[in-house]
């Protein structure tokens, strides 16, 4: 591990946030190495979410330090953070509802090559867009739905599109926010497969319910109670610990 | 400076700022209690303006006329609430704000339709006439100093309605809450028109009171409308103690800087340009204070969703 | 809802035929010899341009500026003040004289309401919501009351345009000339704003419409699109304004009021919010409804207030959404 420490893809420093009394996050720390899934696990209401809003920019901490790389970013607007590497999605799914899968993928693409102030040529008939969007649509198997606006996808199909929208910034980390949730199980295989293939290139820090994906896809399983990170370790030596059972796998 | 001259505006100014405050705690419950924005709000003032003058002129007697206001708005406030607000709680706020523009149209074109287009007017009573001695000389309109009576006994009364009773409680629960409320059995949409019909009829008191004070005409209502909503603005909307504070603050600082700012600009540069400089600026500080209070809090002074 | 380019086909025919309808009414009642029509045609295609600018900013970009009468009226005193400066020979200010040259005219409205637009844009879209609509109101009161107090230019009187401003040696005052010109400069704004929404930038900027969370979390940050989607709307908007105070040779404050951000509103409302042609219908049902029934009633507001009172509640889409169909996207 401690070889490993200098390499760290996204490390979060001692990361404090309170609403008044309520401490939701209570000194957290912990890093995102290269090559691994990390998993965040954890009762309702132990601070994921709003865990994950700090990370990506939306909840400011009231002290701590977050670093992609580097690099500092805990100063830094959420657009900013997309465009230094940061690539997420949503546990409620959040897409351009009205526009077709696509287009959802076409914007990422377009941010990506940091270029929304072009005023004139269409974005219809933009090959540079067009052809990576549908090579990402095709990685994630969804490009049979290209062609269907956002509100029209199933609850998984818009999960897929999630993950493919932030693919498309090509990312250096992926937070993911409960991918799994509503996805049918033979769905839930398949991301489960791209994510395996895809943590070799970039690493992720993932939350999710759905026990046997997490321990089929982790490296590491971190449990987050009442906002305090209490265990980390390997999905072996979280099934073993009796801590993280009387505190959370309880019911086992 | 001349200290009555001053006494007498700090009064004038208290007073606008009460005939705001009855406009906008209505405009900023509704706000905060249904998530409506209702332009027509400055249109239930000038129904009470009407209503009073009619009635007084009919009977004889202020009082009744004050009464007609009060009611006449809120049943005007009741039937508007149910045939048209009540579709757009649920809508966008551009639907709120254009279906209810459309309101003043049709209840302005149909005022001057009935009343013609020519003002009425309609002086104080005797009982309410004359003046109080101000200290250094000056002396200061009885009827004024109601005004301002009634809009502290008001604020009162809301503040033991929304902290002391049950309705109270609902409307603190507010809009983020409205699922809850429904869970608990009430019946949300009497409420809803409960709370209309008691910002309507606020608004007709308030047109009612300054009937005698301001020619009754069509049109009337949208002026107070603006400034009321920039005080539901800078005060936080949703919030009614927000909006005491801003309509005293805005009544206060439009009614001295109309009549201190000249003077006050004319001391360090004098020249032609500067009277008409600083009385056209005079004109537009409230909105100067409320593009620099939401500059620095966008939300204004006391927002509900902090 | 797999996109039907047979509707969209549709939704071009309209448009096509409206604006050729408008073109030909215009021309067809000059040579009828009705000055009066092609007045009222040009009225409409002024309106139309005022509705196209607000259209990117409210239809487009979801900004619900109630305060687009600063920029209509700004752009409509600019026209006025230069005109009377020059023929009274006088300077505006520091020894800069008056012009009648519309084109140096349009230049100082572009310039100057990029100006406003952009300081009024800075402050304004910290704001959402209710506050973004009460703010944008504030700022066009603001100039509004200013206009009314600053006696120089007529006060609350407002300003005549003895002599409508020149477009080179073209004769203005010519019904069909004049229409001719406002025509053109619709038909470069639908061309402008329909390049505008179709490109990168419009793009983005209706994804700040629908989800400005989805927007940032793409790395787009939706704050400089959509200032930047707000002072082109001011600024056609703008010159629309211009353009109308050449066509009345009247400013007024009226034109600043907030009654007038609101009919700007309506324009885009009638024929349909963020439709490319939306405006053009907007503008043309309103200025009918003004003419006819405002020829049986002076109450003709009350039926335009009926009217926009049934869309909204009943009709949410406009008159396009109900001859061309619902608005579609690739």
């Amino acid at each position: 591990m401690n070889k490993r420490a200098n390499t760290a893809v996204l490390q979060i420093k001692s990361l404090n946030k309170s609403y008044g009394a309520l401490s939701v996050t209570d000194d957290v720390s912990c890093e995102l190495y290269p090559g691994e899934i990390h998993t965040l696990i954890g009762p309702n209401g132990a601070g994921k979410s709003t865990l994950i809003g700090q990370i990506a920019g939306w909840i400011k901490p009231d002290s701590g330090a977050i670093y992609l790389g580097n690099e500092d970013i805990s100063k830094m607007s959420v657009a900013k953070r997309s465009r230094m590497g940061l690539g997420r999605s949503f546990q409620v799914s959040s897409l351009a509802m009205e526009l077709s899968a696509r287009r959802n993928v076409m914007l990422a693409v377009q941010a990506r090559q940091g270029s929304s102030f072009r005023f004139w040529k269409a974005v219809d008939t933009d090959q540079s867009l067009i052809v990576e969007a549908d090579e990402i649509l095709k990685k994630l198997h969804i490009d049979d739905y290209k062609h269907v606006v956002a509100a029209e996808l199933s609850h998984g199909k818009r999960r897929e599109l999630e993950v493919a929208c932030a693919m498309a910034l090509k990312p250096k980390v992926l937070l993911l926010d409960e991918p799994m949730a509503g996805l049918d199980p033979s769905s839930t295989q398949g991301l489960v497969e791209f994510l395996l293939k895809l943590k070799e290139t970039i690493p992720i820090l993932l939350i999710e319910h759905d026990m046997d994906a997490v321990f089929k896809l982790s490296d590491r399983i971190s449990v987050l109670v009442y906002g305090k990170l209490i265990f980390s370790g390997s999905p072996e030596e979280i099934k073993n610990s009796s801590d993280v059972k009387s505190a959370y796998l309880g019911e086992d | 400076m001349n200290i009555a001259l001053f006494f007498e505006q700090l009064l004038n100014g208290l007073q606008l700022g009460m005939t705001l405050f009855l406009m906008s705690a209505g405009l900023t419950l509704v706000f905060g209690v249904m998530g409506l924005i209702n332009l027509a709000h400055g249109s239930l003032y000038m129904i009470g303006a009407f209503c009073c003058a009619w009635i007084t002129k009919l009977s004889g007697s202020f009082l009744l006329g004050l009464l007609a206001g009060f009611g006449g708005a809120a049943i005007a406030g009741v039937i508007i609430e149910v045939i048209v607000i009540r579709k757009l709680y649920k809508r966008d706020h551009l639907d709120q704000v254009l279906a209810t523009f459309a309101l003043i149209l049709i209840i302005s074109e149909g005022t001057s339709w009935i009343f013609g287009s020519s003002p009425l007017y309609l002086s104080i009573p005797s009982w309410l006439s004359g003046s109080v001695p101000l200290p250094e000389g000056g002396s200061y309109p009885i009827y004024r100093i109601v005004i301002i009576a009634i809009g502290l006994m008001i604020a009162y009364g809301l503040y033991l309605l929304i902290t002391k009773t049950r309705l109270g409680m609902r409307i603190r629960a507010g809009e983020s809450d409205r699922e809850m409320i429904a869970a608990l059995g009430v019946d949300i949409r009497t409420i809803y028109t409960l709370v209309f019909a008691l910002g309507a009829a606020l608004a007709g008191l308030a047109g009612a009171l300054v009937s005698t004070l301001y020619s009754v005409e069509v049109g009337m209502g949208e002026p107070v409308l603006i400034l009321a909503l920039v005080v539901i603005v800078i005060g936080g909307i949703g919030s009614v103690k927000g909006a005491l504070i801003a309509s005293i603050l805005v009544g206060l600082v439009d009614t001295l800087g109309r009549v201190f700012l000249p003077s006050l600009l004319a001391l360090f540069i004098s020249n032609d340009h500067v009277a008409t400089l600083s009385a056209s600026l005079a004109s537009v500080l409230v909105y100067i204070l409320m593009a620099v209070i939401l500059a620095i809090k966008p939300q204004g002074l006391f927002s509900i969703h902090d | 809802m797999i996109s039907t380019p047979r509707i969209m086909t549709r939704e071009k025919i309209i448009n096509t035929g409206l604006l050729c309808l408008l073109c030909c009414a215009a021309i067809a009642a000059y040579f009828l010899d009705q000055g009066y029509y092609v007045n009222l045609i040009s009225r409409i295609v002024v309106f139309a341009i005022a509705g196209i600018g607000l259209n990117l900013a409210l239809g487009f970009g979801g900004m619900v500026s109630l305060g687009h009468a600063a920029f209509f009226g700004i752009g409509g005193y600019i026209a006025g003040i230069s005109s009377q400066h020059f023929l009274d020979n006088t300077d505006v200010l520091l020894g800069l004289s008056g012009t009648n040259q519309m084109l140096t005219i349009w230049l100082i409205t572009i310039i100057v309401n990029a100006v406003l637009a952009l300081l009024i844009g800075l402050i304004s879209l910290r704001t959402t919501g209710i506050y973004f609509i009460m703010i944008t109101l504030a700022f066009a009161q603001m100039i509004y009351y200013f206009a009314i107090s600053w006696p120089s230019y007529g006060g609350e009187d407002g300003l005549l345009i003895s002599e409508r401003n020149q477009l080179f040696t073209i004769a203005t005052d010519n019904e069909l000339f004049f229409f001719l010109i406002c025509f053109s400069l619709l038909i470069f704004f639908l061309w402008i704003s329909s390049r505008i929404i179709h490109s990168r930038f419009g793009a983005a900027l209706e994804v700040a419409r629908m989800n400005h969370v989805r927007l940032a979390t793409v790395g787009i940050n939706p704050f400089p699109i959509k200032l930047v989607a707000f002072i082109f709307s001011a600024v056609i908007t703008a010159l629309a304004g211009a353009l109308f105070a050449d066509l009345n040779r009247f400013v007024s404050p009226d034109m600043l009021s907030w009654q007038m951000s609101g009919e700007i509103i309506i324009f885009i409302l009638l024929g349909g919010l963020g439709r490319l042609l939306g405006p053009v219908i907007g503008a043309t049902i309103f200025v009918l409804l003004e003419t006819f029934i405002g020829g049986y009633t002076e109450h003709w507001k009350l039926f335009l207030g009926l009217f926009l009172l049934a869309t909204v509640l009943f009709a949410k889409g406009g008159l396009m959404q109900i001859i061309a169909g619902k608005k579609q996207h690739e």
